[in-house]
């Protein structure tokens, strides 16, 4: 143990900025936190992976080369334990000569300590040395190389030495760029070297393909896999819980616009004309989409909460940077006329809005109804009215009053922006904060599929449970069996996109 | 609503949590605070999103520490969801002000109950004795008609619960749910009761308590609001005992009526009827009435026997007084043994049942309702946290000059002016840079840092500027002549030319004049600049093959327009012979030098002597030397790429002229691709921080399309 004791020295001398950061002995010890050290060389992407893998979208990433110029921990903590530890390294400096220092020296038991024993104090060799560190460490080793790169001899280094070390090691084949035809290259040297070799897309790698590489580490050391298995049920658990969350949040937007109202008054001497009038109602209209934007903008920031985005945000390309009320959103969203219809006869028809009406009018006793108009123009959705605009005259004054949302439409318009947001939310890579969009060759989107939104593909049944849980809430109804049911519903396609089971119609 | 930063240590303010029983029974007014709390923290999580973690946080710690322990069930079995959310409303609740406590929902309500249940008890009780007294009126002149007795106190209440019986077995057919529901609007009447009671009680207790406490409670939303619903199978609850309660005053009032009457007043009964009804037959129904005492009180006591059955008939036509008084008291203990058996005791019974019913559907209540989902996996989910740094430390580490190794064979030159106002670069102050300026300066070797400062400043200028930018270009004049003077070759991208010439023309002549340091004859430099102008045409540089140069190196001197040139093996694997005339007069271009030898770098260090030893073997014809690197730029150099730069540099010597030449990664045919502009910028952010001016960095060939 002669040589156990010479790789603590350097530790205790040369590591002053990661002093303190983790007692040492929680790794060696029996409990066994997996440490993995990202490695790879500069800018091959390490800290995109260790931010998707954490889903720690403040990592700085930039593509400048040696961004991540310090080793930093990442660990994954559960209710206060920490259950494993991802440590972002900078990339080698040296490689050939680490290599060749450790071929002189291939006794040594430990080779990493061994070195940082020997240049621990050399600035040359800081950066080199505070990647061998926590390989010293017994940390676990994820080389990250990008395969988009024809094999370099630095690679070839790198991957000797860090076959030298002998510790338990995966490779991730990080390809930003299509092209693929170094891939079968790396994957043979790899192999060579590595326990387990894994194509792994930082920047678009899915919830579900976060946890298959977690799961793959189980193979490279044994003796993580409960760690690891408790990790991944974990993810799993705060995965669906930020479904359940998600589902939430989309059936109080749906409830919130759908009883959205606006109102004003006016008196009766200030209406000098019906322009006058129809300026007021156009007004409302106007207010009330206002309201219903600003209603969908929440429950979106909540989502993006949710999914734990700090920095991502919409690409202004995408339908959800379109206006709520604008033709295309209506025209590539919602459902289907027909479909429509028949969802609708199923609700009660309330997309006449005639009884609504009458309602509201009554319900204004003294009032004289004096008009229940459509809501011009500018609320129009699928040659429907968005709302009906109602107008009392009283004692002197005007009451103009606009909403609840009465077209048949709109709610599945805006259900469809919603769940589209919260695809976009799971499935955005957080380590893809610093992906070059506009690279030629960067890896195109998923599947461009046919431009239709969620709700459509939805059974029959499925369209009258939203329909009547729509009607419900329109009238200000609350936990009726049809919102259990269409919660059920949204809860099942959220998920099914997070399995990537149904298209998350990502270039929408 | 308090602040929410309390809300986390609620439990822990108050050890007052004992209070609470340790149970994890559900009773109908922890139903009440169980929606009070979990609505509150609803309505904090929709005030505030945030809010949202710090709860989630908080359910879960009171889960792992106080919850989990306690509870054997597995978990998400609807038996530990029960419990464990039965258990944090326990610590919930345990965590109040015990003032505040006590106007909860839930005391409240449960105090509301009692309320309403001893009134109805109460009410029964009153109506028992109303109707027995009347049943039991006795004038004197006609003895009490026992049918009437028995017909509204046993067979009336038998029928009743018989009734409900019925109703209770046969509820999930619909005819009778339908029946059920109109019957239902009973408990629409009863159940305001409650809420009303519930409110009462709460404004009675809120009444009592100190203004502080009272403003404290009248400020959290939802408390008072005297919202006292439960749903689902917990709706009915409330009703079932109060009922019962109902049912055992009136029987209890009738029984003690009877007794009462029959103790303090001398009754008369009989039974009478216009049919032709033999005593025989009363004596037969008295007897199957009273089976279940007449095994303990039998005929004579217990029931009437048939004499006296007979003896008890009315007869209108017969006065009163023909009859036996023995026989006209007969029935009494059977009237109020009959209430007791067929009246008291089921409704006990059903006491019995209902309680058990109220407890065995709290029980298996499932608390799915979404809020309370959202609850339960709060406190199920293991908080999962990700944290880290920002990565930024101090950056990579940029090699000093190293000590030339050999003094280069070229005439001895003075430092290059010390040109006008380019500031140091803080990383040239290492010593090892100051000495090797001495050096090669005056040859002397004397550490003068004077110099050295004089020197660094200027050579950042030529290394940094990117070959298509005229407007930089024209600076460096001074500096690196050679590198410039050719200026016509065919192959350099356009843009590129035209600074060229530019520079060539400051470059040829102005040299001397323009460099401050006239001390020094204008020496290496200048003649290799001179004598490139030369050969500068392509025609003349035929390339030679690689592998021959290498031979040659070292051996032969190097003429005045030729250079050594070091390519990386990354870039050299890729070559083939007929690339190697390309490259060459792309270098050509660059630098108007014809290769005189080349070796191969970036293989280890074995590699590196061997390329470096060739550069110091090296005769050059007009030093001072001229080394050429092609290195693949798509990677980003490293510390150990910058240390074989310092390394060629103390090779070849202070002034050699050294040109790194870059190129892309190819990903077609083409060996020699472009370079994107992104990664040369790194490379010359690297480069400048090495502070070498005599290196100069171009791309081998223009740069890549698509990067513009």
């Amino acid at each position: 143990m002669a040589s156990a004791g010479r790789v603590q020295m350097p530790r205790r001398q040369g590591s002053s900025e990661r002093a303190g950061a983790r007692p040492r002995h929680a790794v060696d010890a029996a409990d066994q936190v997996p440490v993995l050290a990202i490695m790879g060389h500069p800018n091959a992407g390490k800290s995109s992976v260790v931010a998707t893998l954490t889903e720690n979208d403040r990592i700085a990433i930039d593509k400048r080369a040696g961004t991540t110029t310090t080793t930093d921990e990442y660990p994954v903590i559960i209710d206060g334990r920490t259950v494993m530890m991802f440590v972002d390294t900078p990339g080698f400096q040296n490689p050939s000569d680490i290599l060749e220092w450790f071929q002189a020296h291939a006794d040594e038991p430990d080779l990493a300590g061994a070195f940082l024993a020997a240049y621990g104090d050399d600035p040359m060799f800081s950066h080199d040395c505070a990647l061998l560190r926590p390989v010293a460490d017994g940390a676990g080793i994820i080389l990250v190389v990008d395969g988009s790169k024809r094999i370099k001899e630095k690679d070839r280094t790198e991957m000797e030495l860090l076959r030298l070390t002998g510790r338990p090691r995966m490779a991730i084949l990080n390809n930003l760029s299509k092209f693929t035809k170094h891939m079968p290259a790396w994957q043979d040297a790899l192999n060579k070297s590595f326990n387990s070799v894994r194509e792994f897309n930082a920047h678009r790698a899915t919830y579900a393909e976060r946890l298959a590489l977690l799961g793959a580490l189980k193979t490279i050391d044994q003796r993580w896999e409960p760690m690891l298995e408790e990790t991944i049920r974990a993810f799993r658990e705060d995965w669906a819980r930020r479904i359940e969350q998600s589902t939430d949040t989309i059936v109080q937007l749906m409830k919130d616009a759908l009883t959205k109202r606006v109102t004003r008054v006016v008196k009766v001497d200030d209406i000098a004309s019906d322009d006058q009038r129809d300026a007021i109602q156009r007004q409302l209209t106007e207010a009330l989409q206002q309201a219903l934007r600003q209603l969908e903008v929440d429950a979106q920031q909540a989502i993006r909460r949710h999914f734990r985005h700090n920095v991502w945000d919409l690409p202004p390309t995408s339908l959800l940077a379109k206006d709520l009320f604008s033709e295309e959103v209506e025209e590539a969203l919602g459902l289907r006329q027909r479909q429509l219809a028949i969802a609708g006869a199923a609700a009660g028809a309330v997309s006449g809005g005639a009884i609504d009406l009458g309602v509201g009018g009554l319900s204004f006793g003294t009032g004289a109804l004096i008009g229940g108009l459509v809501g011009g123009a500018l609320g129009v959705l699928g040659g429907a009215a968005l709302a009906k605009v109602d107008i009392q005259r009283t004692l002197g004054v005007e009451r103009f009053s606009i909403g609840p949302v009465t077209n048949p439409r709109f709610p599945f318009v805006l259900l469809d922006r919603i769940i589209l947001y919260a695809a976009r939310a799971m499935n955005w890579a957080h380590g893809r904060q610093a992906a070059d969009e506009a690279a030629p060759n960067r890896v195109p989107d998923r599947e461009l599929g046919r431009k239709r939104g969620f709700t459509e593909s939805l059974s029959a049944e499925d369209h009258r449970t939203l329909a009547r849980f729509f009607a419900a809430a329109r009238k200000g109804k609350d936990d009726t069996p049809h919102e259990e049911k269409s919660r059920e519903i949204i809860n099942s396609i959220l998920r099914s996109l997070s399995t990537s089971d149904v298209n998350t119609r990502i270039h929408l | 609503m308090e602040p929410a930063v309390h809300t986390g240590r609620e439990p822990a303010a108050h050890p007052s949590a004992d209070l609470e029983p340790d149970t994890t029974r559900w009773r109908l007014p922890d139903l009440l605070d169980f929606d009070y709390y979990v609505d509150r923290d609803e309505q904090r999580m929709r005030g505030d999103p945030a809010e949202r973690k710090r709860l989630a946080e908080r359910d879960r710690r009171l889960y792992r520490e106080r919850i989990a322990a306690e509870i054997r069930a597995p978990e998400h079995t609807p038996a530990h969801r029960s419990a464990a959310l039965r258990r944090w409303l326990g610590i919930r609740r345990g965590g109040e002000d015990p003032a505040i406590r006590a106007l909860l929902p839930g005391s409240a309500f449960a105090r509301g109950q009692r309320l309403v249940a001893i009134g109805l008890s109460v009410l029964g009780f009153m109506a028992g004795i109303g109707v027995a007294s009347a049943l039991l009126q006795y004038e004197g002149d006609q003895p009490v008609n026992v049918s009437w007795y028995v017909f509204v106190l046993v067979i009336l209440q038998v029928l009743l619960l018989a009734g409900t019986a019925a109703a209770w077995y046969s509820r999930r057919s619909r005819a009778v749910q339908t029946a059920v529901q109109d019957l239902s609007l009973i408990s629409h009447l009863l159940k305001p009761m409650f809420g009303a009671a519930a409110r009462w009680v709460q404004r009675q207790r809120l009444a009592h308590l100190p203004p502080d406490v009272r403003e404290q409670a009248k400020a959290r939303q939802g408390l008072l609001s005297g919202h006292f619903a439960l749903y689902g199978p917990a709706a009915y609850l409330p009703m079932l005992i109060p009922a019962q309660l109902f049912g055992i005053g009136f029987n209890v009032g009738a029984i003690l009526t009877t007794v009462a009457l029959e103790w303090f007043t001398d009754l008369a009964f009989g039974w009478g009827s216009a049919l032709d009804v033999q005593p025989g037959t009363i004596h037969a129904l008295a007897h199957i009435i009273a089976l279940p005492w007449s095994w303990l009180l039998g005929e004579g006591t217990g029931l009437p026997t048939l004499e006296q059955v007979q003896g008890t008939r009315i007869s209108l036509k017969d006065p009163l007084f023909i009859m036996d008084a023995a026989h006209l008291r007969s029935w009494r203990w059977f009237l109020a043994l009959a209430v007791f058996t067929y009246g008291l005791l089921p409704r006990l019974v059903l006491l019995g049942v209902s309680v058990l019913t109220v407890r065995r559907t709290l029980a298996a209540l499932p608390f799915t309702h979404q809020r309370t989902q959202a609850l339960y996996a709060r406190m199920i989910t293991p908080q999962l946290e990700t944290a880290g740094g920002s990565g930024h430390g101090p950056e990579m580490p940029i090699p000093g000059p190293l000590t030339p190794k050999n003094v280069p064979r070229a005439a001895p030159r003075a430092e290059p002016p010390p040109a006008a106002t380019t500031p140091a670069p803080p990383k040239q102050a290492q010593p090892p840079t100051s000495a090797a300026t001495p050096t090669s300066a005056a040859r002397t070797g004397g550490g003068s840092p004077a110099p050295a400062a004089g020197t660094k400043p200027r050579p950042t200028a030529p290394t940094r500027q990117p070959p298509q930018r005229p407007a930089a270009a024209p600076e460096p004049k001074g500096r690196a002549p050679a590198e410039k003077a050719p200026q016509p070759q065919p192959s350099a991208p356009a843009a590129r030319a035209k600074p060229a010439a530019g520079e060539a023309a400051q470059a040829k002549a102005p040299p001397p004049a323009s460099s401050p340091t006239p001390a020094t004859p204008p020496q290496a430099p200048e003649p290799a600049a001179a004598g490139s102008p030369a050969p500068t045409p392509p025609a003349p540089t035929p390339p030679v093959p690689a592998g021959d140069l290498r031979r040659a190196r070292g051996e032969a001197a190097i003429a005045p327009d030729a250079c050594l040139l070091l390519m990386h093996v990354d870039v050299a694997d890729m070559l083939e012979p007929d690339d190697h005339a390309r490259l060459q007069q792309l270098l050509h271009g660059h630098s108007g030098w014809r290769v005189a030898g080349s070796a191969t770098f970036g293989g280890g260090s074995a590699m590196a002597n061997q390329a470096l030893s060739m550069i110091e073997a090296a005769e050059w014809q007009a030093p001072p030397a001229r080394v050429a690197l092609l290195s693949d730029g798509s990677q980003p150099p490293i510390t150990e790429t910058l240390r074989f730069l310092r390394a060629v540099r103390a090779a070849a010597g202070e002034h050699a002229q050294l040109l790194l030449v870059l190129v892309g990664d190819p990903d077609g045919d083409d060996p020699l691709p472009p370079l994107a502009e992104f990664d040369f910028q790194d490379w010359q952010h690297k480069l400048e921080q090495l502070g070498d001016p005599y290196l100069r960095l171009e791309m081998l060939a223009g740069p890549a399309e698509e990067a513009e």
